[in-house]
């Protein structure tokens, strides 16, 4: 990942669309998801509908290696969510 | 590059006491109020111990017997742009460096006015006499600047040739830094420009970081800035004089017509539309009104434009009688308002380059914080890199 100049971004900047949010996730195991803290609601998760991996920028110094797994939630949203396998932290990003 | 430097101490007194030679020979403190706090904007040399920024508080503890006068910025501001428009008719290039304090460029000036000497006599006379203009002539804007505090008031001094050996003696306090910038070269044992030019750039640069090396350069009488004159903006300027002061909504919506009449009707503002309109008139006994309006479309009919005006006046009358009226027409647009398009794509793209520039002005934002989407890396295994927000170009 390109690292955070820290500068506050001006009205002239580029701007970053579709950054991952931070969200905590129990995960079984095998590291798929259980449950999903989503909007500071604990919800379930009924099935994990794809899962799919990226391995990307191996050459920098913080990689980019993440399982990304659409799931469907006890509400009935889908989310896709990934662990990054470098930091074991989970987000939340739209795939597209 | 040869500059002169025409300096006008105390600007908002000699404006007032031109106005009310009441004033003269007196301790006056002009006040300003900001919010609920009322500090002191300028003083008259007789009213001793006070200084601009002060609270009025401190000002009347170190100036009991002071004459208080409300301060009214804007007639400042206005005498002090005839000064600059003055020189600027004069042929020179003119930096406004802040109120009362101006830079014009010198070099082939002189031949048009058969010599230097008549040249300056020129610029002095640029000033009314009432403000008691300093002229100062030298390589540079801070030489310029030294001679012109040298100068005695109405008349103009040029430095000799050698900056470095005339400004070592001089003290550190004129130059163009900070108080606190100051405070700490005295703290070190610099006084003098002297003193400053003796020490190396570098720990000066450490110290101080890039005011260290203007200094510095000052010091060696090197002056690097650059003479910045303004970006003049096209505008249309009416202005009216009541013979007696308007009270009435009616009559002063009267007047603005007859003044937006003559603006539109001018050659240069046929076919054009204008962004903003500017009104502006003395109060009787009271400090001057101004209402600025920034249209939300422009604007290209006298009734329109009146309608709108009277409309935002409605909701906001002046503050008194009007004595005067001026009218500004500014943010003029081409040949019309809106472009129209037969390709209604083409339509859209131009119709939101309008609302955009609209907003712009309304804002008076350099920058609008406006994006699009743009893909950047559409092919990226990584969502995040795939698409950004984009400024919005104009």
């Amino acid at each position: 990942m390109v690292k955070n100049t820290g500068k506050t971004p001006s009205a002239g900047a580029l701007r970053p669309l579709n950054t991952p949010k931070l969200v905590r996730v129990q995960a079984d195991a095998e590291s798929h998801p259980i449950t999903v803290v989503h909007r500071e609601t604990e919800l379930q998760v009924l099935s994990v509908e794809d899962q799919w991996c990226i391995e990307d920028e191996w050459w920098r110094d913080h990689p980019v290696s993440r399982s990304y797994y659409e799931v469907v939630l006890a509400d009935g949203r889908r989310v896709t969510l990934y662990q990054d396998i470098v930091t074991s932290k989970w987000y939340e990003q739209r795939d597209g | 590059m040869q500059l002169a430097c025409i300096s006008i101490s105390n600007l908002p007194f000699r404006v007032e006491s031109a106005c009310n030679p009441r004033l003269r020979g007196r301790p006056v403190v002009i006040v300003t109020t900001t919010g609920q706090r009322r500090t002191v904007l300028d003083a008259s040399p007789l009213a001793k111990g006070v200084v601009p920024g002060m609270s009025l508080a401190q000002a009347l503890s170190s100036c009991k017997d002071a004459v208080l006068v409300e301060g009214d910025p804007k007639s400042y501001n206005r005498a002090f742009e005839q000064v600059l428009d003055a020189l600027e008719a004069r042929g020179a290039d003119v930096e406004d460096a802040g109120l009362g304090l101006a830079f014009a460029r010198l070099n082939g000036l002189a031949p048009m006015f058969g010599g230097e000497a008549r040249l300056i006599t020129s610029l002095l006379q640029a000033v009314p006499a009432s403000l008691e203009p300093q002229l100062g002539v030298a390589d540079g804007k801070f030489a310029a600047y030294v001679a012109a505090s040298m100068a005695p008031p109405g008349s103009a001094y040029k430095l000799p040739g050698d900056l470095a050996e005339f400004l070592a003696p001089l003290s550190v306090d004129l130059l163009p830094a900070s108080w606190e910038v100051k405070r700490r070269l005295h703290s070190f044992g610099l006084h003098t420009l002297g003193q400053v030019g003796n020490v190396m750039l570098g720990p000066l640069q450490a110290q101080f970081g890039p005011t260290g090396k203007l200094i510095w350069e000052l010091s060696q009488g090197i002056d690097p800035r650059l003479l910045i004159p303004p970006h003049h903006e096209e505008i249309v300027e009416e202005a009216l004089t009541f013979t007696t002061p308007l009270v009435a909504l009616e009559a002063i919506a009267m007047a603005t017509d007859n003044l937006l009449a003559r603006a539109f009707s001018r050659p240069s503002v046929r076919g054009r539309f204008a962004r903003v309109c500017t009104l502006e008139g003395s109060v009787f006994r009271a400090p001057s009104w101004q209402k600025v309006m920034v249209f939300r479309e422009p604007v290209g009919e006298r009734r329109k434009a009146l309608t709108l005006i009277t409309h935002t006046l409605e909701g906001s009358p002046p503050p008194g009688p009007l004595e005067d009226l001026h009218l500004t027409l500014s943010g003029l647009t081409g040949e019309a308002g809106r472009q129209e398009s037969l390709f209604p794509e083409a339509r859209q793209q131009d119709n939101l380059r309008e609302a955009l520039a609209q907003l712009q002005v309304r804002l008076g934002a350099e920058e609008l914080p406006i994006y699009q989407v743009r893909e950047v890396e559409p092919w990226s295994r990584i969502p995040e890199r795939r698409q950004a927000l984009v400024p919005y170009a104009l």
